[in-house]
């Protein structure tokens, strides 16, 4: 498209929505918010509000949530033409070899702890398992020199994995079912919440952090590597 | 600073909708693409935004904290656009290696 | 009036990188420009008091974000 009429579509847009944001109520009108994230807490028990929405209230979503990267992992694996495969053909000088080999261990607990923790300090399933996947990215493009193809973790168990924690994130959201009558319910199953603040609190929340989280880390590396494999 | 940002946000979505209406190679859509979601997403938690407010991690029930619920949507949107780059790159591989082409231009007549 | 200024500061570096990204010559430039538009993105959003957004975006949009463009750029430039 000409960059004149691309300006001309961008200036009128801007003009419309500058109408449009002249009618925002201001900051006067706004209604007093209400303070929910103190009822959050002892709702779930869970010290981070972001993580009591995210797996206790909107449960549900997040499980959607996990089903969107599950199809794109299957939709990106099914591309990639496993019989073929070349992967990059950059050779690495040998610090690099050895620095991601002392880096692997950092980074798996670091991903770890983000997972963990995610329920008293901000972080969380995704984030942690993200980080996961990073050390999946680095070992492939280091140790992939020359065409040959090299994971942390085999295919097959990626896909185990994957497969695992998501029965697993349905068995907690039907034991919740079983408990009280309500899919992934928490507090009303009657487990204790415990003490806000501590590693083992807030229910099922850190036990769907860990199972989402490494569903979210394997997702991502399966992306990954079809990726590097197309 | 609710201005700011606000006018910020606007500017970005402004700066990524052209990158969409003008970039040729494909790869630049996509990174436009990511630009045009941060804006959303800027917007999305300056809507959560109190001055007087904390981040939302409760101690005490004498603060005011900002609403956690802008926040879930922003991580969850952050994670499900990662994956959605991790596909559109994917098809660009693919049109590449059928087409040899990654200018969207050159795509116009879809045929070998 | 200190937060103002500096929160101005950063977001009119923001806009500059993000205009970088879209008139930039090489697409690799645009892609690294990408990733330090997501570390200023972070910045602003722990400046709204949204640490798990800021987390989350430092994570993806910094690193894993930029190992796909670099990767999928890798995968279309070779001849």
């Amino acid at each position: 498209m000409k960059r004149t009429t691309a300006a001309l579509i961008v200036t009128v847009l801007v003009v419309l929505a500058g109408f449009a944001a002249s009618e925002l109520p201001s900051e006067a009108e706004r209604a007093e918010p209400v303070n929910h994230a103190i009822r959050s807490l002892a709702d779930t028990g869970a010290v981070n509000a972001v993580s009591a929405v995210l797996f206790d209230y909107r449960a549900f979503d997040t499980l959607g949530e996990a089903t969107v990267i599950i199809t794109t992992a299957m939709i990106v694996a099914f591309l990639a033409p496993q019989a073929r495969a070349s992967m990059l053909s950059v050779r690495m000088s040998g610090i690099v070899l050895y620095g991601v080999v002392l880096l692997l261990p950092f980074i798996a607990v670091f991903g770890l702890a983000i997972m963990l923790y995610g329920h008293i300090s901000p972080g969380g399933g995704f984030t942690g398992g993200v980080v996961l996947s990073t050390s999946a990215v680095l070992y492939a493009v280091v140790y992939s020199a020359g065409g040959q193809q090299s994971y942390v973790l085999a295919p097959a168990t990626n896909k185990m994995i994957e497969n695992v924690a998501m029965t697993a994130f349905l068995a907690v959201g039907f034991f919740g079912m079983a408990a009280s009558g309500a899919f992934l319910a928490n507090a009303a199953t009657g487990i204790g919440l415990g003490t806000p603040g501590s590693l083992l609190s807030a229910g099922t929340i850190p036990l769907l952090n860990v199972i989402s989280g490494l569903k979210v880390g394997v997702g991502l590396a399966i992306i990954i590597i079809s990726l590097f494999l197309e | 600073m609710e201005a700011i940002l606000a006018t910020t946000a606007f500017a970005l979505t402004a700066i990524g909708l052209y990158g969409l209406l003008t970039c040729r190679h494909m790869i630049r859509l996509v990174l436009c693409f990511n630009i045009l979601e941060a804006a959303v997403l800027l917007a999305i938690v300056l809507l959560a935004y109190r001055p007087e407010a904390l981040a939302p991690l409760v101690r005490d029930g004498e603060h005011a904290y900002v609403f956690p619920l802008p926040h879930a949507l922003a991580v969850t949107a952050i994670v499900i656009g990662a994956s959605l780059t991790a596909l559109m790159l994917a098809f660009i591989v693919r049109i590449y290696k059928s087409r040899g082409t990654v200018y969207i231009d050159e795509l116009k007549e879809w045929r070998r | 009036m200190m937060l103002n200024v500096s929160v101005a500061l950063l977001c009119a570096f923001l806009l500059l990188v993000a205009v970088y990204v879209v008139v930039a010559r090489s697409v690799l430039a645009a892609i690294i420009s990408m990733g330090v538009f997501s570390m200023l993105v972070t910045a602003v959003f722990v400046v709204l008091r949204a640490p798990d957004v800021a987390v989350t975006e430092a994570v993806i949009g910094a690193g894993l974000i930029t190992a796909f463009f670099v990767i999928a750029l890798d995968k279309t430039s070779e001849q």
